[in-house]
């Protein structure tokens, strides 16, 4: 590949004409919110927004292609639980702010302070239960409508590795970058996403803001959606089932989480020069490509 | 038309992981803080997640810890509390606390002390205006989480410190962090001589709930040695034009079922708790060992029943049983 300038920009250009052709129903908003993106925001991808750019965002209008969300066919993973890696403070945020119940933190609570009494409390259970399943229920520490930014969240029913979570996570298509430290799993019963039939195929709109997405062809008989596995940056191939998932309330979905400190200094890292090269032909081919899973 | 002061973020992310300098810090946080690094900050869910996974995977810790260190502090010298936005100010403070520079306690404390708001921009906006001031009160705790020992060479920051938390304690929205904060450092005699001020501070609303989630909570401390004064207080407010009335235990005894409790017991008027009843009772057992609740749930040591007796018996006949009003 010769000097690219902004490999953003050029991951962008792939990826926005890739998804266009294997959603070909959602090229058009696929193109509205890339004028959105251009003419309103003035940036040249929307990978690296800023704090503004997302405020202009979040002030669209219903009806335009940034709420036009969980747009791919309902599915439901077939498993028993699906899995999501997050962190405390993004778990209240993603929370709709006058539904956020703090019961045992508060929430003006350190990060810390609240991660470590999770990884006292969860080492504590995993000693007394002396099984591997020392889940602890979200239930006693906070509850609140789960909603996500943009009004849903990305979960799997690849079982994150508790021991092993960044290459997980590496799987999954996430870079080190965007794992906190302080990592906590949540994991969430399968049966209620099934019952309430929140769960979808994530669409190019729902990915449409992340520089790793891979979209499902249309009209095939992809029962999910598909990461790109990032583990092996040299050659990139298909990662876990993902699916999105609308808004929840976290008590009713009896929650469960794992605390994960991911701070080891010899932790597996992938960083985005390692993929940038290999995403761009990943990218660049995708819309031929007629593969599905 | 670029993707403004990030187009080169991957790069600056490297530079700054294998070579870590003050200079390259003080630039990211101020990246970071005038919101140009916002996509990765939602990814990580706050500022400080952010700023500890790059220290997390510098090549150098120590260096990069460091770097951070001269780097952040050299933010805040040139920070002026009243100039940028409250999302800069909020971003700022997010990082104080988890790191409490020294030069920043000074910089938060003259400026509540001066304008009694963080920045009198936002004294025009009140809702902006309490977020703010409430979120440097909160940053302020992290300096002194406990009370300093007697004589310790910052006495008089802890005594500025001291003073802010009695000025915004009279005021509605910041009295349930103050009041909290006063009984937490020793500040109020609740035990004895400030036990009238305690029951004002109570009245004000959101005081008895926040004392209670952090007296029961995973931060209690010597919070929990204070919850029978707090109670004694609550049920010492008896509203004489209504019988039965008792407004502050009432609000004591709501948030204690919000957090979980269930009263078992209510015929003995005996403080019983147990934890929500959605999960198994194997669950139940686990979880709630290593909480205060459990304690309580031998009730021997904290009665309802026997506080009252004790401290108002003129008045145990209309002392409400605890599954009044509930």
């Amino acid at each position: 590949m010769g000097a690219i300038s902004n490999y953003q920009a050029a991951i962008y250009d792939q990826r926005r004409r890739a998804d266009s052709l294997r959603q070909p129903s959602h090229a058009h908003r696929i193109e509205e919110l890339h004028y959105t993106l251009v003419d309103e925001l003035r940036q040249l991808h929307p990978y690296e927004l800023t704090r503004s750019d997302y405020q202009k965002l979040k002030e669209l209008k219903e009806g335009s292609s940034y709420t036009a969300i969980c747009l791919g066919s309902h599915a439901a993973p077939p498993s028993d639980y699906c899995y999501r890696i997050t962190t405390w403070s993004k778990l209240v945020e993603e929370t709709r702010p006058e539904t956020r119940e703090f019961r045992f933190a508060t929430s003006g609570s350190p990060e810390r302070q609240i991660f470590d009494y999770f990884l006292s409390e969860h080492s504590r259970i995993k000693r007394e239960r002396s099984t591997d399943d020392s889940w602890l229920p979200l239930l006693p520490y906070f509850g609140g409508n789960y909603t996500g930014y943009r009004e849903f969240t990305w979960w799997t029913p690849f079982q994150v590795s508790t021991a092993n979570t960044m290459c997980s996570a590496h799987q999954l298509g996430c870079l080190n970058i965007s794992i906190g430290p302080n990592t906590i799993i949540l994991r969430c019963p399968v049966s209620f996403l099934r019952e309430k039939r929140i769960s979808h195929i994530p669409s190019a709109l729902d990915g449409y803001f992340f520089n790793i997405f891979r979209s499902a062809r249309e009209h095939s008989n992809a029962t999910c959606g598909r990461t790109i596995s990032l583990e092996i940056p040299d050659s990139l191939t298909l990662g876990g089932a993902e699916y999105v998932v609308r808004p929840f309330d976290l008590d009713e979905a009896q929650i469960s989480i794992w605390p994960v400190y991911l701070d080891d200094p010899a932790i597996h890292r992938i960083e985005f020069h390692e993929v940038r090269d290999k995403l761009l032909s990943y990218y660049s081919s995708l819309g031929e490509i007629d593969d599905d899973e | 038309m670029t993707n403004d002061g990030v187009s080169d973020f991957f790069e600056d992310q490297q530079r700054l992981k294998r070579n870590p300098t003050k200079n390259a810090w003080e630039r990211e946080i101020e990246y970071l803080l005038e919101g140009k690094r916002q996509a990765l900050v939602l990814e990580l869910g706050s500022y400080a997640q952010y700023v500890a996974r790059l220290l997390a995977d510098s090549q150098d810790r120590v260096k990069a810890k460091l770097a951070f260190k001269k780097g952040f502090e050299a933010a805040i010298r040139s920070w002026r509390p009243e100039s940028p936005s409250l999302e800069y100010n909020l971003a700022l403070l997010e990082l104080v606390a988890e790191y409490t520079p020294p030069n920043a306690f000074e910089k938060i404390v003259v400026a509540l002390q001066k304008w009694g708001a963080l920045s009198p921009r936002e004294l025009a906006d009140p809702d902006a205006n309490q977020t703010g001031t409430l979120k440097a009160l909160r940053a302020l705790e992290f300096y002194y989480p406990s009370r300093p020992p007697q004589n310790s060479s910052d006495h008089k920051a802890f005594e500025d410190y001291a003073n802010l938390l009695y000025r915004f304690a009279g005021k509605f929205f910041y009295a349930p962090h103050c009041c909290r904060r006063l009984i937490e450092l020793k500040l109020l005699d609740v035990k004895g001589s400030d036990m009238a001020a305690l029951r004002g501070m109570l009245e004000m609303p959101g005081v008895i709930e926040e004392f209670l989630q952090y007296a029961l909570g995973i931060h209690r401390g010597v919070l929990e040695e204070y919850i029978g004064y707090v109670l004694d207080c609550c049920l010492s407010v008896y509203d004489r034009n209504s019988a039965h009335n008792y407004p502050l235990y009432d609000r004591f005894k709501r948030e204690l079922l919000r957090l979980g409790a269930a009263i078992l017991d209510p015929e003995r008027r005996v403080l019983v708790l147990s934890f929500r009843e959605s999960w198994t009772g194997k669950n139940i057992e686990l979880l709630t060992t290593n909480l205060t609740f459990a304690r309580y749930r031998q009730a021997s040591d904290w009665e309802v029943e026997e506080l009252t007796r004790k401290r108002f018996a003129a008045q145990a006949e209309r002392t409400p049983a605890w599954n009044e009003s509930t």
